[in-house]
């Protein structure tokens, strides 16, 4: 395998969180249920809702568009030696407009952040994998607006 | 609530170590100390003990038997209880329950901890998560605080003012971690760890041991120094909140009206038939400074917002009219994982029985601990003389 191919090789840090259809725009997927209209993400294992118990879920997508509810910066490792990022990086909740709360890192320095703020998912690296392959993961990143 | 006639339940004798880091000691050394100690306290040898729960988060395997073979083989039923935080909270509800359904007369319950060394793979998140960092507890800690401030206008003196008082109690406090008190400045100017969170903000890990020597009242060999179980209540979360650091997010088109702390509490107060009103003195869930003061609003003892503005008054400075965290809490005792539940515990019954020492609650008769953990879990334990 060359260094370009090895280069060339991403994978997400896990499978299934999102999907980039043909607009080009990143979603993450996530589940509507038919009958009481929860929103999930990610999706349920068990096709279960965990509101009203219904097994009709629909697969949805999600984003790309949100709002900060709330957020923070991690300034040391997290423990447990798993982490594949570096530190600081800035992570918090975020509501997408499609009404789901969502866990995910945001792309700004903490200064510049603040609850409110727009925000828009994208794909970026997170870190090396185990096979030297770039890990990905959706990160929000403040829209200006 | 169930149908059976409940027995009352005692705590009959309490014991624990020292609380701090014990790098050349095994868990079961001072573990075992600590079980003799409460069975001292209790009066009572070792043969008339029926069963025991031992609440651990990272002892793994067989821990409490491990403890328990340095007191006596007597053949009972061990069961070692993970639940987190609340892990100790937790034991004592099963200890609770046997002797109030009639099952045992004399149950042991203890909780220990030897905090490993190096890393430590959680399993209360998925897998990805650890790759992505969300299991960073201060971080998600971060993340309710900055919600919390923003909610009810709570500024980083307010949150601050927590560490404060329990670092002054637990200068009172001959087995806490920290001996020595801090200043709101020494707070305010500590290392930032998680915006807005610094360093003095989080309580600090530790070792130690709890015990409680929980029996009927037939088997007290001294009812006058006896402490009632008034109430234990265990709950789990509920669809729609959220809490970060237990894992969950919030529904935005069904959040929830309530929370599993609120939960907890209201079923205490239930089975109990006391209310916030009738609590003289609390141990509260103070694993982050401002943990301390939702968790006063949420068990009921104000309403939302007012906990910060109580405080400044000294509401709950051990002389105020609500005692919080006598001890020092996790905050200034420290947090050994397993054994912080039951040393809450611990503390109300020094309290309820007037043997706290320097830092005794004047006529204090009922007692609230409040502990919770990953999952999430919560448990609100009444005591009562």
């Amino acid at each position: 395998m060359s260094g370009s191919e090895r280069e060339s090789r991403r994978s997400p840090v896990r499978e299934g969180l999102w999907t980039v259809p043909a607009d080009g725009e990143p979603r993450l997927l996530g589940h509507r249920c038919r009958v009481c209209g929860e929103v999930f993400f990610p999706r349920r294992v068990t096709g279960t809702c965990s509101r009203c118990y219904s097994q009709r879920l629909d697969e949805v997508q999600l984003g790309p568009l949100g709002r900060i509810a709330t957020f923070t910066a991690v300034m040391q490792p997290p423990a447990g030696g798993r982490y594949r990022g570096s530190v600081p990086f800035c992570y918090g909740i975020v509501e997408l407009d499609d009404g789901v709360r969502v866990k995910g890192h945001i792309a700004a320095a903490p200064d510049r952040l603040r609850t409110g703020m727009r925000v828009k998912l994208s794909i970026d690296e997170l870190g090396r994998g185990e096979a030297d392959d770039v890990v990905e993961i959706y990160r929000f990143h403040p829209t200006g607006e | 609530m169930a149908s059976w006639r409940r027995r009352p339940v005692f705590i009959a004798g309490i014991g624990m170590s020292n609380w701090g880091f014990y790098p050349e000691t095994q868990c079961s050394d001072y573990a075992s100390r600590a079980i003799l100690a409460a069975l001292q306290d209790a009066g009572m040898f070792w043969p008339e003990v029926q069963a025991a729960y031992c609440g651990t988060v990272y002892q793994g395997t067989g821990a409490g038997h491990r403890v328990i073979r340095e007191v006596g083989l007597t053949g009972i039923p061990i069961v070692n209880v993970e639940n987190a935080c609340s892990s100790s909270s937790a034991a004592l509800r099963l200890a609770f329950q046997q002797v109030a359904a009639g099952i045992h007369d004399v149950v042991l319950a203890f909780g220990i901890e030897r905090n490993p060394r190096g890393p430590i793979a959680s399993t209360a998140f998925d897998p990805w998560e650890l790759e992505a960092g969300f299991n960073f507890q201060p971080g998600n800690y971060a993340l309710e605080v900055r919600k919390y401030m923003e909610e009810v206008g709570a500024t980083e003196e307010d949150i601050s003012r927590v560490t404060v008082k329990n670092r002054r109690n637990a200068s009172l406090t001959d087995f806490a971690r920290f001996q020595t008190p801090v200043t709101l400045e020494e707070v305010l100017t500590s290392r930032m760890v998680a915006p807005p969170l610094r360093l003095l903000h989080c309580a600090p890990l530790a070792d130690g041991a709890s015990v409680a020597v929980v029996c009927s009242e037939s088997k007290l060999a001294s009812p006058g120094r006896a402490v009632r179980i008034a109430a234990s209540a265990l709950t789990s979360a509920i669809h729609g909140e959220e809490y970060v650091p237990g894992g969950i997010v919030g529904s935005v088109r069904y959040p929830s009206d309530t929370n599993l702390v609120r939960l907890s509490a209201q079923q205490a107060y239930g089975a109990s038939g006391y209310g916030p009103e009738d609590v003289d003195v609390v141990q509260a869930y103070d694993t982050v400074s401002a943990a301390e003061l939702w968790d006063l609003e949420d068990l009921g003892f104000c309403g939302v917002g007012e906990a910060p503005g109580l405080l400044r008054e000294g509401v709950f400075d051990l002389t105020g009219k609500l005692p919080v965290n006598t001890d020092g809490g996790l905050m200034g005792r420290g947090h050994p994982m397993g054994a912080t539940g039951l040393g809450q515990v611990c503390e109300l019954v020094r309290q309820l029985r007037g043997e706290a020492g320097p830092r005794q609650v004047a006529k204090a008769r009922v007692g609230l601990a409040h502990a919770m953990g990953a999952g999430p879990n919560s448990s609100v334990t009444i005591l009562a003389r």
